[in-house]
């Protein structure tokens, strides 16, 4: 019943966020929607963690060691973007930026958009997975599009022309997925049943099932903004409102990696690990590789972090495609950490380009002057983001680095590094311009604590403990790493 | 069945060379008739005594509500609402695009022929059929440049995928067929409202003004 409350609840409280004619009353109710979703989620993920069983529903709802991460994820996430929404959204409404009528729509939406998020790593039906995606497309355009200024609006349609193009590809790839079902097993019942099909797995089709996953690849890898069908991307995270990137970009992209990893443990239950592997560890390194130009030329600083992150996703990828333990974990690991530190990066730079009234580098000069306390929380979560220790991505990569050294020696891991190490230099020296550089001389802005700035350091706790003090012996990390290995 | 097979490919090529929306929709209207007689037809042919009645006309209804009613519908009313009777501007000929299109027939029978989108066990010769129409669908995109005709597109595309997975599969589960009618006619919905908006601020729905966002 608890995952059926997950999704129930911010369907019933986006009708109670129409009814108030106050907005603040409007962003008390969908916040609090999301607090309690997060509870819930929270709760599920403690009882599968500590239990070690599948918490099922009605044969659609189901939550495992494997959805569990991406569960906490949105949970964090969600927690953090609502919250935070409240001063962006008050903040937009002072500067005419957002009228006082679009407040209602954009937290329904919001709620929605959550609601599909959750949909979409709870049902264990690879067509309601497809379903929720694609659901997702459509509510988050709408709020891509937020604005209705002439950029947002060109970057929320390319958004929705792209990946309902690149989703139908999915689509062909799950036909053919259920082809080889009615195939090999004409049982009719409960079709494209996740847990069904792993079972029968070395009865499927193995031909079918291949090419199913290069559609599935194509098609789920547009929406994780995997290279080259990442276009979408830096126009849809550069042009939306803050929270709205922060979801899009730590939650969002890995909603299709969740559903590329269950393709991916199918066909290996059908034919070994190997293509899929491969597939993962190609996409992988074509993200991280062709991703490093752009962020090297960046002008606009959210479409430099929306370009972080589709290296960050090639990251991910290559870790779940190196298949050992430490790839695994690592990649597990740099999955939730870069959620958690990239949108409190979306955040907070949100909070700063408002400011500064621009998006580019060179015009953010002296944050740290001009926004002291923000700029300390994006100068923590940008030195996490470029993978700095002590926080959790630089355990995270280097993992996986461990991983890709012992897996395939010294050339491919050395190339890995260079390329974290290249990225980490940019990351610094788009620091320096920002950070220290003077003031410009029409700011006298200082700013005070607010609570804001407390609930967006919560995010850079966590990752420092990520970084310190996980290890691959804590239990629960590493039940979820066999559990997904032995799936492999 | 061959016949409305015919009718399904000719209007989704006879759309590559027409440059007027509302005809465009009459084409889509006309494939997605064919398609709706087409999920009950290709099922009833090759499943025989199997034949669930139940299963193929809840997904043909639904085509017809959504793809044959709703969705051009929702088109032309938005079109009307733009008052955009001008041609929609091309990046090619007609007849270049037409030409394009009869290649691309020919690459969906290599294709199909050659076994890459289907395997000798349920393979029908409706998949060649499905398989043109979502590459005519991808390049209609292409070829024309304006916003309503994006949106065509892809019900083109979806219209040839619904077809492959009929003749593939005789029909997806109900409650995923269910599914991606709901999102088809809620995305389309949602693009209709970003067209009025695009429309609004650029004064043109040519996909060629929106190439501000680069690099």
């Amino acid at each position: 019943m608890i995952l059926l409350f997950i999704v129930l609840i911010p369907i019933i409280f986006s009708f109670f966020c129409v009814l108030p004619k106050q907005t603040k009353i409007t962003q008390w109710i969908a916040s609090c929607a999301i607090v309690l979703m997060s509870l819930l989620a929270f709760i599920s993920c403690f009882y599968v963690l500590t239990s070690g069983k599948i918490l099922f529903l009605s044969n659609i709802f189901a939550i495992d060691l494997l959805s569990v991460p991406f569960v906490l994820v949105i949970a964090i996430v969600s927690l953090i973007c609502s919250i935070s929404s409240i001063g962006y959204v008050n903040r937009d409404i002072e500067i005419n930026e957002m009228k006082k009528s679009y407040v209602k729509p954009f937290y329904v939406l919001l709620l929605l958009f959550v609601c599909t998020m959750y949909l979409s790593v709870l049902c264990q039906n690879l067509g309601l997975i497809w379903v929720s995606i694609e659901a997702t497309t459509v509510i988050s355009a709408l709020l891509v599009g937020f604005y209705r200024k002439r950029a947002s609006l060109e970057a929320a349609w390319k958004y929705i022309i792209l990946c309902t193009v690149g989703i139908a590809f999915a689509l062909v790839g799950l036909i053919l997925i259920y082809q080889a079902e009615q195939i090999s097993l004409f049982n009719g019942v409960e079709t494209l049943n996740w847990f069904k099909l792993i079972s029968y797995g070395k009865n499927l089709d193995p031909n079918l099932m291949k090419i199913s996953f290069i559609f599935i690849m194509v098609g789920y890898g547009t929406k994780a903004g995997i290279f080259p069908m990442h276009t979408w991307l830096p126009d849809a995270h550069g042009q939306s409102p803050a929270p709205i990137s922060a979801l899009l970009s730590g939650v969002l992209l890995n909603c299709a990696v969740y559903a590329i990893l269950r393709h991916h443990l199918l066909l290996s239950s059908a034919v070994g690990s190997g293509f899929s592997s491969n597939l993962l560890l190609g996409f992988g390194a074509l993200s991280m590789i062709f991703s490093v130009p752009f962020i090297l030329t960046q002008r606009d600083i959210k479409r430099l972090f929306a370009y972080s992150s589709v290296e960050h996703m090639g990251i991910i990828l290559i870790g779940f495609g190196l298949g050992n333990f430490f790839g695994v974990l690592g990649a597990i690991l740099h999955m939730f950490n870069h959620s958690i530190g990239k949108s409190t990066l979306f955040l907070s730079t949100g909070s700063i380009v408002k400011r500064y009234g621009s998006n580019n580098i060179a015009r953010l000069k002296g944050i740290g002057q001009t926004k002291p306390i923000t700029s300390i929380i994006f100068l923590c979560v940008l030195l996490a983001i470029a993978g700095s220790p002590p926080f959790g991505l630089f355990l995270s990569e280097m993992y996986i680095a461990y991983a890709i050294f012992q897996k395939f020696g010294f050339f491919p891991g050395i190339v890995y590094l260079t390329l974290i190490a290249t990225v980490f230099a940019a990351f610094m020296y788009y620091l320096g311009k920002m950070y220290f550089s003077n003031q410009r001389p029409d700011f006298k802005f200082k700013e005070r604590i607010g609570l804001q700035h407390i609930f967006l350091s919560i995010p850079i706790i966590i990752l420092i403990i990520t970084g310190c003090f996980l290890t691959p012996s804590i239990n629960i990390i590493s039940k979820i790493v066999e559990y997904f290995m032995r799936g492999i | 069945m061959d016949f409305l097979s015919f009718i399904f490919l000719i209007s989704a090529l006879w759309m590559l060379q027409t440059r007027n929306v509302t005809k465009s929709v009459y084409l889509l209207i006309l494939q997605s008739l064919s398609l709706s007689i087409l999920m009950i037809g290709i099922p009833m042919i090759s499943l025989g005594y199997d034949f669930n009645l139940f299963h193929s006309a809840i997904a043909a209804i639904l085509t017809f509500c959504v793809k044959v009613v709703f969705l051009p519908f929702i088109i032309l009313r938005v079109n009307k609402k733009l008052r955009s009777n001008d041609l929609v501007p091309m990046n090619m000929s007609q007849g270049l695009s037409l030409l394009i299109g009869i290649f691309l027939i020919g690459f969906s029978q290599v294709l199909n022929s050659s076994g890459f989108f289907s395997t000798s066990h349920l393979s029908s010769g409706y998949s060649f059929f499905a398989i043109s129409s979502i590459l005519i669908g991808c390049f209609y995109m292409l070829s024309h440049r304006a916003l309503l005709c994006q949106i065509i597109g892809i019900i083109v595309m979806e219209n040839g995928i619904f077809l492959y997975s009929v003749s593939l599969t005789n029909g997806m589960p109900l409650i995923f067929e269910f599914g991606t009618f709901f999102d088809l006619l809620v995305g389309v919905l949602v693009m209709g409202i970003m067209t009025n908006y695009i429309h609004g601020l650029f004064e043109s729905t040519d996909t060629e003004n929106l190439t501000e966002l680069k690099g």
